[in-house]
């Protein structure tokens, strides 16, 4: 039975992926501390939770069956202190959540704590949006936005956000039947600030400090600028119904959103429109008198995760300059022909590969005598006793 | 599901909540907006509206189709009431009138508003629960293989309709025999367009792969794309067929039709699969059809898919086939483009050099014969109600409105006896 468990159940966009893959990486250092990151590969975590929450995720859920109850005996194996970490645990249903801590050993004597990094909405919901869109949507910012503001939360996409970014209701559904003081909220620092100010606070939370890990991981999600969002978009409008989704997740989001368009810099960044902006300031307070009266533990600071003063400039994605969009349509393009002559090459090599190979099938086939074979065969197929025959000798052949 | 720290007392709305579960418990069946009474809170939390809501309905069901003292199972209902809702981002909800508007979080709801879907998808993991159990659990052996094979039976592979090709698989072999003799050739199955789109859909909505889009959306984008599932297309399936023979035998270039034949008079399928009688494929109504593809993509995420297709076909099918109500049907705006591609279809056939058993016009499913079929596109109303009487066991005694009196398991009254079997073979005789 682990003596203590970290679960660490989100927030999205909040640093997560470059979290797990530093523990993903450093998990024999990570041992000799004393420490499990129970994973056999890099996803382990995001398909436990898909397994604990029954959700389905693009066929991915067929790999997830039974993941749960995998990790769950694995961190009560262990004796020490573990370590679960994935950003959409923070979508789990209080039932949910409940048999997940009770899996991990709660009321059994295991120190657990739970753990959610978060970051304020003015970025939060532009990068949801962006992140959306990457996932094949086609629905314009405006129509997010209202979406998001909709009481009834009707939506896939305005469901699953408040799910997966609505910090008190997160809490109060994994904070049901914990102490305040194990839970702990990490906040992520406000733009501009020390850029290794985040890991620091992880690494406190996490008590890392004193471990040596692997700090070179690159698996950040990057973001785009709103000239390179519209034109994902656009993609989408286009492309949708006619690149399946497989081709889709390598050309558009891996080539095209995170190796390319992701990379190009003095784009305006997405952020709030001024008229919604207020609105995200007054939820905000509603939410921190809340958190501030539960008496978490905060590593950093709340202060952090207030909205900012409302940008004084603003580019609307739905409106994007088209000078700024099609410099980007102009690098993706550049990008796709680029990797249409990779590919082109790659398939030269193949038609080489199977010219000569087919050379060497007709070489190895064309025998003096086939074709007196393949004759004395088909004579022989032709009644019934010489099928059975011939079925009985490829029996024999198929014992040899 | 509205938390409560232990020390505080439960407020006037909380004690409402309490009385009300309570009330439920007993088998009550009051709207909550009817619900005056109060309770001592029986523990930490409250289930959420949709489980509570799911409860009254299942005590109504019970009401109705068992006599008016009759209710559900106790541990039917405290599992209902510990039954995680599926879906992304869907949580417990709060009932009205506890839970104070806080400025954050979903509203509270009346539960007697909630969308029938809303119930559906909680009573759908039940359901898959149930299959699964009745199945032997998650780690039961895996799925039995079929019939060796014997020297002197050679039976053909079948492709085609996959609802009719489900039904003669399966009954050869139990019956012992094995299909698909490499020197047998293929038997495609088809029957009337309409009849092969909806048990296209049906065959789908059972194969437990995981989500899919609902039978109106998927229907109406048959004729936007002018394309027939591969189910559906006979003459696409028998040169496919025809195409991986050849490729199989090493005459990619000279692909030879004979092996192939397409089977559209059913009462001539005994014979071609030497075998002495099949029965009629079973008769699933349209809303227990769209029930399954709900059960279906809970279950993918339980087991694999293999398992999970076997279990939809043998026990969940187990338990809605012959169910009353109609079958699946193509809409009515769509008769005209099933009628026009139907008669595509015969042409096809016609041009192509497969020998047909039964006539080609088999295949065209008239405006008016569609017209005059009995038949419907899945209802909330009734899937609804037909998941609840899965759940209470009372789906073949259910006298109550949605499901009507029948009683005994019946085939398809579209699918025409087999007049050499008492139970008959289903087929595509026109309408």
């Amino acid at each position: 039975m682990s003596a203590r468990v970290l679960l660490h159940v989100g927030t999205p966009k909040t640093g997560t992926s470059y979290l797990q893959d530093v523990l993903w990486r450093s998990r024999p250092a990570l041992e000799a501390a004393g420490v499990l990151y129970p994973a056999d590969r890099f996803d382990a975590h995001f398909l436990a939770a898909l397994d604990l929450m029954d959700l389905p995720w693009g066929g991915l859920e067929a790999e997830a069956v039974g993941r749960w109850e995998q990790l769950a005996a694995q961190v009560r194996a262990f004796e020490g202190t573990s370590i679960i970490s994935h950003e959409i645990l923070a979508t789990a249903t209080r039932t949910q959540a409940a048999r997940a801590l009770a899996d991990l050993g709660q009321g059994d004597g295991t120190d657990i704590h739970v753990l959610i990094s978060v970051r304020d909405l003015a970025r939060q919901i532009p990068a949801e949006w962006q992140e959306t869109i990457k996932h094949r949507a086609t629905l314009s910012y405006a129509t997010f936005l209202t979406d998001l503001r909709s009481a009834e939360r009707s939506t896939r996409v305005s469901s699953w956000f408040w799910a997966a970014q609505e910090i008190p209701a997160i809490l109060e559904r994994w904070g049901q039947d914990l102490p305040p003081e194990n839970i702990h909220l990490v906040t992520v620092p406000p733009p501009g600030a020390d850029r290794g100010l985040l890991w620091r606070r992880f690494a406190e939370a996490f008590e890392l400090d004193g471990i040596d890990l692997d700090l070179a991981a690159d698996r950040a999600n990057a973001s785009l600028g709103v000239p390179e969002a519209a034109l994902v978009r656009r993609i989408n409008l286009a492309a949708t119904g006619v690149v399946p989704p497989p081709d889709y997740r390598e050309l558009v989001r891996e080539l095209l959103a995170h190796r390319t368009l992701s990379a190009r810099s003095g784009s305006p960044r997405l952020s709030l429109p001024p008229d919604v902006h207020p609105w995200a300031v007054e939820l905000w307070g509603t939410w921190e008198a809340e958190i501030a009266d539960r008496g978490y533990d905060v590593v950093g600071d709340l202060a952090d995760l207030h909205p900012g003063p409302a940008p004084t400039r603003w580019a609307d994605p739905d409106s994007p300059r088209e000078s700024q969009v099609s410099a980007a349509a102009v690098e993706a393009l550049t990008a796709l022909l680029v990797e249409g002559v990779r590919l082109r090459e790659s398939e030269a090599r193949l038609h080489r590969e199977l010219a000569e190979t087919r050379h060497e099938l007709h070489r190895a086939l064309d025998r003096p005598g086939r074709r007196f074979k393949e004759r004395t065969l088909r004579y022989v197929r032709r009644s019934r006793v010489g099928r059975k025959v011939h079925a009985a000798y490829r029996r024999v052949l198929r014992r040899r | 599901m509205t938390g409560r720290p232990s020390e505080r007392p439960p407020s006037p709305g909380e004690a409402r909540a309490w009385g009300w579960l309570a009330h439920l418990r007993d088998g009550g069946t009051t709207a909550w907006s009817s619900w005056s009474g109060t309770a001592e809170p029986g523990a930490r939390v409250l289930p959420g509206a949709q489980h509570l809501e799911l409860v009254r309905r299942l005590n109504l069901q019970a009401r109705t189709d068992v006599g008016p003292t009759a209710r559900p199972d106790p541990a039917l209902v405290e599992r209902v009431l510990a039954a995680s809702p599926p879906g992304r981002g869907r949580p417990e909800l709060d009932l009205v009138g506890v839970v104070p508007d806080r400025g954050w979080g979903l509203a509270p709801v009346d539960p007697t508003l909630l969308p029938r879907p809303e119930l559906v998808r909680l009573a759908s993991v039940l359901l898959a629960e149930d299959v699964l159990a009745a199945g032997g659990g998650r780690d039961a052996s895996p799925v039995q293989p079929p019939p060796r094979r014997r020297l002197a039976r050679r039976r053909p592979s079948v492709a085609g309709d996959p609802w009719l090709v489900d039904a003669a698989r399966t009954q050869v072999h139990a019956a012992g025999h094995r299909l698909g003799h490499p020197d047998a050739g293929v038997l495609v199955l088809g029957a009337d367009l309409a009849t092969m789109i909806a048990d296209t859909w049906t065959a789908r909505a059972f194969a437990c792969r995981g989500r899919l889009t609902g039978w109106e959306a998927w229907v109406r984008q048959l004729p936007e794309r002018d394309l027939l599932p591969r189910g559906a297309d006979p003459v696409g399936t028998a040169h496919a067929r025809t195409a991986l023979r050849a490729g199989l035998a090493g005459r990619v270039s000279d692909p030879d039709t004979r092996g192939v034949n397409v089977v559209l008079d059913p009462a001539l399928l005994p014979g071609l699969l030497r075998v002495r009688s099949l029965d009629a494929p079973p008769a699933v109504p349209a809303d227990a059809v769209e029930l399954a593809r709900r059960v279906s993509a809970t279950l993918a995420l339980r087991v694999p898919q293999e398992r999970g297709r076997h279990l939809m076909r043998t026990v969940f099918l187990g338990r809605v086939a012959g169910l009353p109500g109609p079958p699946l049907g193509v809409p009515a705006e769509l008769h005209r483009w099933v009628h026009r591609r139907s008669q595509r279809l015969r042409r096809e056939l016609a041009d192509s050099r497969y020998p047909v058993h039964g006539r080609p016009g088999r295949l065209v499913s008239g405006p008016v014969a569609l017209a005059r079929r009995e038949s419907a596109e899945p209802d909330e109303g009734g899937v609804l109600a037909t998941a609840l009487r899965l759940l209470t066991g009372t789906e073949r005694s259910a006298t109550g409105p949605a499901a009507g009196s029948a009683t005994a398991p019946h085939s398809d009254p579209h699918r025409p006896l087999d007049p050499h079997h008492p139970h008959g073979l289903q087929g595509g005789t026109p309408r």
